[in-house]
């Protein structure tokens, strides 16, 4: 029944319709780039030099989550603000929690649709990718690249935590639709900033696990086995210059990423007290 | 009464930010109306909330239709309903969606849980209007919205937090017609909170008074209104210094219930046999005029007074309690 309210309440949206429809269009350049390595007639068609087109590897299906993560962001700004702030800002929580639900399985209901349809922009095309080059591929490519179809499926996850767990909390604790929004977009750009400015400053990496951008970069390269940067632009006395630096560790990113998901819970658990904010 | 008791309480304490809010409470309530009485701040919302499961037990417990209170027993939710004193409801919907959805949270099916949302706002008197959007409705709309809600899945008990308040009297009328009929069904038992005394005179047959947080009585209103004590109430005038309290002690001396009313009355316990001549003789006596005794009857005000009075926390204060709406 949540599931069902929490759908009606974003299904008119058009940004929603827009938002699955620039996925769909992303997930089909993607799925053609793939076709064109296979089509030898369209390769002719076209005159492309087939070393010319981009390789099928980890770091095509890398780039496509990072594509459809950007929509998965704003898809979560759309969608699950209204979800909870709509029922605590008219204090309907003790409605729910006077009943047979537990405050576990209300969660579940409002987020629901959300996940579902973050899933359906990440990992669920990533994976229908993944196949499709598998299938055109064939002599056990699939087999042979399994990690990446793993790293799609596990990045996706925590790309759908770290924003979907944290938008709870700040809608639950804001309670107010746009200031929940604007608060999430602080989220991701504030911590950016400050990361930027400690890694410049103290001339070292190890800021990028107070941004949950560069967390997630972090944790996609250790789940893509792709090398992290080894070296980072900076300015010089005037001159931007190549800094050389010790990568982060991912486990360090995903220590982090599990750490905010724990806290965002903590703070949405607390924030779903029944009579919490109850004006009489 | 029924011999089981729909609510059980066992030393029942609730803490809230660090400060006592319910202390120790023990009791049965058997009531088919169970009315729950006290001055703002007397602890009667935090008790509905507790017994409803929003708050822990600091120590002690409670039963509720024979379930204990504690954990989130999905059998005994399902048998309550709830209708909240503050304002509150799911936006966007129209009242039948509402009430709906508040049915299948309840546990009936989709199609039953339709159909007893039509019945319910039917009988909430929101039929005509059951098809706007709860944000529209009026404040007594809202409130009928509310009892709807609560009723609609034919809950074995039903807590009603200050249902009637601010309603206009045309509204408050319906409301407790409403409420009498629930009663009168006989299906579903009912605690109504109120700090008005009317309203729970008007529908209960049980009172819990709560004072401070604390019991001060719990009473069968049924039994009381049969073996209601009649009493004088009576204005005295002239007399010598003294001479009224004199004939005062006199009266308690004879073994009378004295006490006093505001603006300068007296309260003086009827004898068995109604007679006040012995009364007007004592009064010359002491040079004293009647000048206006009337014969009356102990009410729910009175029961409720002389709970508060007794109550081990002192007089009531400045807390409101209202014989009226």
């Amino acid at each position: 029944m949540l599931a069902r309210l929490s759908w009606r309440q974003v299904r008119s949206s058009r940004l929603l319709i827009m938002l699955l429809s620039a996925a769909a269009i992303s997930w089909l350049v993607f799925a053609i780039l793939i076709y064109l390595h296979f089509n030898t007639g369209a390769i002719a068609l076209l005159q492309i030099a087939v070393n010319h087109l981009i390789p099928i590897n980890a770091g095509f299906f890398h780039t496509f989550l990072g594509i459809q993560a950007m929509l998965a962001f704003f898809l979560v700004l759309l969608i699950i603000p209204p979800v909870f702030s709509r029922d605590l800002a008219h204090q309907a929580l003790p409605y729910y929690l006077s009943r047979p639900l537990s405050k576990l399985e209300y969660v579940c209901g409002k987020l629901i649709v959300a996940t579902t349809l973050l899933s359906a922009v990440t990992w669920l095309p990533g994976l229908l990718l993944f196949g499709l080059q598998a299938g055109l591929a064939g002599s056990g490519w699939g087999a042979r690249h399994g990690r990446i179809a793993l790293a799609l499926f596990l990045g996706s996850l925590l790309w759908i935590a770290i924003i979907a767990l944290p938008a709870a909390a700040i809608s639950a604790w804001t309670r107010r639709r746009l200031s929940a929004t604007a608060a999430l977009i602080g989220w991701f750009l504030v911590p950016g900033i400050f990361a930027g400015i400690v890694n410049r400053g103290l001339t070292t990496p190890w800021g990028d696990l107070i941004s949950p951008s560069s967390l997630i970069k972090i944790a996609w390269r250790g789940l893509f086995q792709l090398p992290q940067p080894a070296v980072r632009p900076m300015f010089y006395r005037g001159r931007m210059v190549m800094q050389a630096i010790h990568p982060v560790p991912a486990g360090s990113a995903y220590f982090v990423i599990v750490a905010i998901c724990a806290l965002s819970a903590a703070i949405l658990w607390r924030r779903l007290e029944p009579l919490r904010g109850v004006r009489g | 009464m029924p011999s089981d008791p729909i609510i059980q309480l066992n030393g029942l304490s609730v803490r809230l930010g660090g400060r006592e809010i319910l202390h120790s409470l023990s009791g049965e309530l058997h009531g088919a109306a169970i009315g729950l009485l006290g001055p703002n701040g007397a602890g009667k919302s935090t008790l509905i909330h507790t017994l409803l499961g929003f708050f822990s037990p600091s120590s002690g417990g409670a039963r509720v239709l024979g379930a204990p209170i504690g954990g989130r027993d999905k059998t005994r939710l399902a048998h309550l309903g709830y209708m909240p004193e503050y304002d509150a409801y799911v936006p966007g919907l129209s009242g039948v969606e509402f009430v709906r959805l508040m049915a299948e949270l309840s546990g009936l099916p989709a199609e039953a849980a339709l159909e007893r949302a039509h019945e319910a706002l039917f009988h909430a008197g929101l039929g005509e209007a059951r098809y706007r959007r709860v944000e529209t409705y009026s404040t007594g709309m809202k409130q009928a919205l509310k009892l709807a809600q609560a009723i609609v899945h034919g809950p074995r008990l039903v807590f009603l937090d200050e249902p009637t308040n601010g309603l206009d009297p045309a509204a408050r009328r319906r409301m407790l017609h409403l409420i009498r009929a629930m009663r009168d069904g006989g299906q579903t038992r009912l605690v109504l909170s109120s700090h008005l005394l009317h309203d729970v005179e008007e529908v209960c047959d049980e009172i819990l008074i709560l004072h401070r947080g604390r019991i001060a009585a719990i009473r069968d209103l049924e039994a009381e209104r049969q073996s209601r004590r009649g009493y004088w109430q009576v204005q005295l005038a002239g007399g010598a210094p003294g001479a009224r309290e004199a004939w005062l002690d006199e009266l308690r001396r004879q073994g009378r219930e004295v006490g006093d009313l505001p603006g300068g009355r007296l309260r003086i316990a009827m004898p068995a046999d109604g007679s006040a001549l012995e009364l007007y003789a004592l009064a010359q006596r002491y040079s004293l005029q009647i000048r206006r005794l009337e014969p009356k009857r102990d009410d729910l005000e009175a029961i409720f007074l002389r709970a508060i009075e007794a109550a081990p926390a002192g007089a009531p204060g400045s807390e409101a309690i209202s014989a009226h709406s």
